[in-house]
């Protein structure tokens, strides 16, 4: 993207109005914003709804004083139907608004018409130049939204770190290890870390393997009832027994309560199946071909030509399937009755939050106090991996996945 | 010319059938791992669907399992005529519809709108950092997603409502409400795929001509215009795939998101066929109620199944994509 670094030095004139623009929008944008709160929730209370409507009005004064001055300085200078030719909006907003918003202090079923003042967005914005009001815009919604996807992190990470008792929001207050050093002491949690390094190690080296291997025949275009198997591997993906059938299933297997259970019914992901048929498609025959003219088999071809080659989406499908095996409580809560020596982490916190704490809490009653911040510091030690690895996810989402992810 | 030829009559005809099974039906050991093992967990089950036009099989009484099953009695559409005479299955699926809906209407949309912000957005600084921030949720588990919002939600000390009672508002009881139950986790589910689901369309956008923004720039179209007339209607047949494929996958409203949320407080609004189907296997009062469940499960099969065939028939004839 080319950037606009000329700038035209400005006089100071047209500084000054540069000024008087951006406090206008900013005028406008918190007055809006204190209408959406009053009127999307009535149940604030009434001294504060009594500065929310004074801080209206100064703002809607600032903005009519600015307006009426401007109408005064265009009439003089091109004549009063000019401006109208131009504003219309801005002058019906400015009679409107005239009546509307000295008589909804009064009366508070006019609050509704103060949306009048939305009349005034298209006039304001269109003061500014075209790509600086959207730039403006844009990094309003950016900062936003990285706080809605920060602020929540924030809270646990303050939440688990502070002493009880006082008020959390972003920021740790009086730093506290004690809930931390609870959890990080907690044999059965650690366990439970081994049991999910475990599942998705061995969860994605079978699933990988099996549908690294099942993919190869489906890219074949001559193969024998190609047809038929795609429809065999699509009725898994598109239909299931439901919920009853596959506990019955996994109790007569006598899987039930073994860590098994977590890792077998989602080996075969019809999805990855699928980029990995397509990617192999793509993989020019004659390769293979000359390889069999050097006598080599089925076997050696496909582990020795294909999947060296398809490796870059085989690593894409063994992330995904990773990413999957790991964050899976489907099958916890399905599979998984009484034996929580097998928990893996997102199962063990849940099974965790859902507690009673006086129970916990029996022979020690200091973890009732601390309770909200064991809780937290749980959350937290399973954000703890995802953090790790997450640099690297980063860098190979932007690099490889998003070129990948149209194709499929 | 004579192997052309040659191949051109292998590919039809019985004969070819047999030939081609003796060239390439040594391929067919390749297929084993992923056929067993989506034989033995996806197509027994589906046998297992039985059930559901039997009565509740006697577990206790009978030697294994599917004798149990075979044991029980035939009682044709019954357990459907049950189910759909309880008030609490047509709750629930009220509830899945509603829940997916909004989903739908409120989630979908915001991915393409922040793809084009994203996109249009100088300085690099907060790009980097919203794209760093917006794809994190993603990668958590809902078990560890609904611990974060419970605590951040929570009534008496948690950030929202402390924010709330700092303007002076009443504190609310977001997961334990029926009010604002689903609002939790509409929201919730923004949270975790908003930014995952941006890259689609952040690929699409960057697969546009860019000389095609360049020209309606000369022209003097505005910024607005230019999203308006360029960007969207440029990724629009990608817009109309992910939604028909959406709209296919209506009848799952999330069961991990939704059972990690749950609380008996909130059954009226939140209790979707997932967690019905659950509950009355694992939690009913006295017996398991397998035949039940298989039914209630059954018919959401059947109607996702006919949902996503019809999404991915209808984007293939009109966009030309697919699932498959």
């Amino acid at each position: 993207m080319i950037k606009n670094k000329v700038k035209a030095k400005l006089t100071k004139e047209e500084r000054i109005k540069n000024h008087i623009r951006r406090a206008m929008f900013l005028c406008l944008m918190i007055s809006l914003g204190i209408l959406f709160a009053q009127f999307i929730d009535k149940r604030f209370s009434d001294s504060v709804k009594r500065g929310m409507d004074i801080a209206f009005v100064i703002l809607w004064a600032a903005m009519t004083i600015e307006g009426v001055i401007r109408i005064l300085r265009i009439s003089k200078k091109s004549g009063f139907r000019e401006y109208l030719k131009f504003d219309k909006a801005e002058f019906l907003y400015l009679i409107g608004s005239a009546v509307i918003v000295p008589a909804s202090l009064f009366v508070p079923s006019f609050l509704g018409f103060r949306f009048i003042c939305i009349l005034k967005l298209p006039n304001v914005l269109r003061r500014y130049n075209d790509e600086n009001v959207f730039q403006i815009i844009a990094k309003g919604i950016a900062v936003l939204l990285i706080l809605f996807f920060i602020v929540p992190f924030l809270n646990v990470f303050a939440n688990a770190l502070s002493a009880p008792g006082q008020v959390i929001n972003v920021v740790p207050k009086n730093i506290d290890l004690f809930a931390i050093k609870y959890v990080l002491a907690d044999k059965a949690f650690l366990r439970s870390f081994g049991n999910s390094i475990f599942i998705t190690l061995v969860g994605t080296l079978i699933s990988v393997v099996s549908m690294a291997m099942a993919a190869y025949p489906l890219s074949k275009p001559h193969m024998p009832l190609r047809k038929t198997m795609m429809m065999f591997f699509m009725i898994v993906m598109l239909f299931s027994g439901g919920i009853a059938p596959n506990i019955l299933l996994m109790n007569s297997l006598g899987l039930m309560d073994t860590i098994w259970a977590l890792i077998l019914p989602s080996v075969v992901m019809v999805y990855y199946l699928m980029l990995l048929k397509g990617f192999y498609e793509s993989i020019p025959a004659e390769l293979e071909e000359s390889a069999k003219l050097d006598g080599a088999n089925n076997f050696s071809i496909l582990f020795k030509i294909i999947i060296p080659i398809a490796s870059p989406m085989i690593a894409t499908v063994s992330f995904f399937t990773a990413i999957s095996y790991w964050n899976n409580i489907n099958n916890s809560i399905l599979y998984v009755t009484n034996n929580k020596s097998i928990y893996p982490v997102p199962m063990y916190i849940k099974n965790f939050l859902g507690q009673n704490p006086m129970e916990v809490a029996m022979n020690n009653p200091t973890l009732l106090t601390y309770w909200d911040g064991i809780k937290m510091s749980y959350i937290l030690m399973s954000i703890v991996p995802i953090a790790i690895a997450y640099p690297f996810i980063f860098k190979y989402l932007k690099n490889d996945v998003s070129a990948g992810a149209v194709k499929g | 010319m004579v192997r052309i030829l040659k191949k051109e009559k292998q590919k039809t005809g019985k004969e070819s059938f047999r030939n081609q099974m003796k060239q390439h039906g040594n391929l067919f050991i390749f297929y084993i791992p992923a056929v067993v093992f989506s034989i033995l967990f996806a197509y027994i089950p589906m046998a297992g669907l039985i059930m559901a036009f039997k009565e509740n099989p006697n577990l206790l009484g009978s030697s294994s399992a599917i004798q149990g099953i075979l044991d029980a009695k035939w009682v044709g559409l019954d357990n459907f005529i049950k189910i759909f005479s309880k008030q609490e299955v047509l709750n629930a699926l009220r509830n899945t519809l509603i829940i997916s809906t909004l989903k739908i209407v409120i989630v979908f949309p915001i991915p393409i709108a922040l793809a084009i912000l994203i996109n249009e957005m100088r300085g690099k600084a907060i790009r980097k950092s919203l794209e760093v921030s917006m794809y994190i949720p993603y990668f958590l588990s809902w078990a560890t997603i609904g611990g974060i919002f419970i605590a951040l939600l929570n009534k008496d000390t948690g950030l929202v409502n402390n924010m709330l009672a700092y303007f002076g508002h009443d504190r609310v009881g977001f997961t334990t409400s029926n009010d604002t139950f689903r609002s939790v986790i509409v929201s919730t589910t923004a949270w975790k795929d908003i930014g995952w689901s941006t890259i689609t369309y952040m690929a699409a956008i960057t697969a546009l001509d860019r000389n095609q923004i360049e020209a309606a720039k000369i022209d003097g179209a505005s910024k607005w215009q230019q999203i308006r007339y360029v960007t969207l209607p440029g990724i629009m047949p990608v817009i109309a795939v992910m939604l028909i494929l959406r709209i296919g996958y209506m009848m799952d409203a999330g069961f991990e998101q939704v059972f990690v949320f749950y609380s008996p407080y909130i059954q009226a609004s939140g209790d979707i066929l997932g967690t019905y189907t659950y509950r009355l296997v694992r939690e009913a009062a006295l017996i398991p109620q397998y035949a039940l469940s298989t039914a209630v499960g059954f018919f959401n099969s059947v109607v996702a199944l006919i949902l996503v065939v019809g999404g991915n028939f209808i984007s293939k004839k009109f966009f030309n994509r697919g699932i498959w």
